[in-house]
């Protein structure tokens, strides 16, 4: 019998990839104040349920939506997290 | 001879495109929705630009997996010529067509302007009708143009020949103030191993005519042309 899973998926880009995007809000929060921020990466949140016979099922079908959609491989990596 | 033009929702360029060949070139041209899974009555097929399904997730992500584009993959790996502009290089990256990625522009703006492209090679499907070092006025008009690859994948791109349009200033040099996005190396367009797909950034069909400032996009249609049928 198949059950819901929680995926929390992250994609994030690979380390060596210059993310704009992440620079920008690591030099906003320095000028707010902030100047311990000795690095930020700013990427991607899903929160998936997946119907699946169990967690370790859940964690392959929400691996392989990231490397069929979810993540472009070229640019970026992702992590799965099965939560409840 | 005749050119089919993929139409997804949010595409913004395919009128220019058909304007730029069927009504100042007189090429037969047709639009191709993205339901279309059958491309055999065409001869050359391009990706217009836009922002092909809201552009969620990335730029050209879920168009790549649209039902036209498995039909544009097998086009592609039978030899047949594919061309894509700005969302269409995205969209083509995206499939694996073509190497690497196109990321956030590296300032972070959009940006619609003029600009300058050395055409690195004449010696392509798409290109035949410049000459090698000619520096062509062709605008873009993008916030997610700057091409990346690993170093491997633009070691190769670069060794084999295969960046055939850089960004450049007038005096035909790639410096980084004439690079729009941080694209690296300056790169504005690249063609797949077997020559037959071309993808890039800047807008050959908003360059057809000297009203527009500039008709230096027009060879790039008449090299299709001549590939396909000799110039017939």
């Amino acid at each position: 019998m198949s059950e819901t899973y929680l995926a929390h998926i992250r994609v994030y880009f690979k380390p060596g990839i210059h993310d704009p995007e992440s620079e920008t809000i690591s030099r906003a929060l320095g000028r707010l104040g902030f100047d311990q921020i000795a690095s930020l990466s700013a990427g991607k949140f899903f929160d998936v349920n997946i119907e699946a016979g169990d967690a370790d099922d859940a964690s392959k079908i929400a691996r392989q939506m990231c490397d069929t959609l979810l993540a472009n491989p070229v640019i970026e990596t992702y992590s799965v997290e099965i939560v409840d | 001879m005749k050119f089919g033009i993929v139409v997804f929702p949010g595409s913004w360029s395919e009128r220019d495109m058909h304007y730029a060949v069927a009504d100042v070139l007189g090429y037969p041209a047709e639009y191709v929705w993205h339901r279309a899974t059958s491309l055999n009555n065409f001869d050359a097929i391009l990706l217009p630009g836009g922002f092909s399904y809201g552009d969620h997730l990335r730029c050209g992500a879920i168009a790549a997996h649209s039902p036209v584009m498995a039909a544009v993959k097998d086009f592609a790996n039978n030899g047949g010529f594919v061309f894509g502009s700005c969302n269409g290089f995205q969209i083509l990256c995206e499939t694996g067509l073509l190497p690497g990625a196109l990321i956030r522009n590296d300032h972070l703006e959009f940006r619609c302007e003029p600009g300058n492209l050395r055409v690195e090679s004449s010696r392509t499907p798409f290109t035949s009708q410049y000459a090698d070092g000619d520096v062509v006025a062709m605008p873009i008009s993008h916030g997610e143009g700057n091409y990346q690859a690993d170093d491997e994948t633009l070691a190769m791109l670069e060794s084999d020949g295969r960046v055939i349009f850089r960004y450049v200033d007038e005096d035909n040099e790639a410096t980084p103030e004439a690079n729009p996005n941080g694209s690296l190396n300056n790169i504005a367009g690249i063609t797949n191993e077997a020559g037959n797909v071309l993808g890039m950034m800047p807008h050959p069909e908003r360059a057809c005519e000297s009203l527009l400032g500039s008709s230096d996009g027009n060879p790039l249609w008449q090299s299709i042309v001549v590939a396909v049928d000799g110039g017939g």
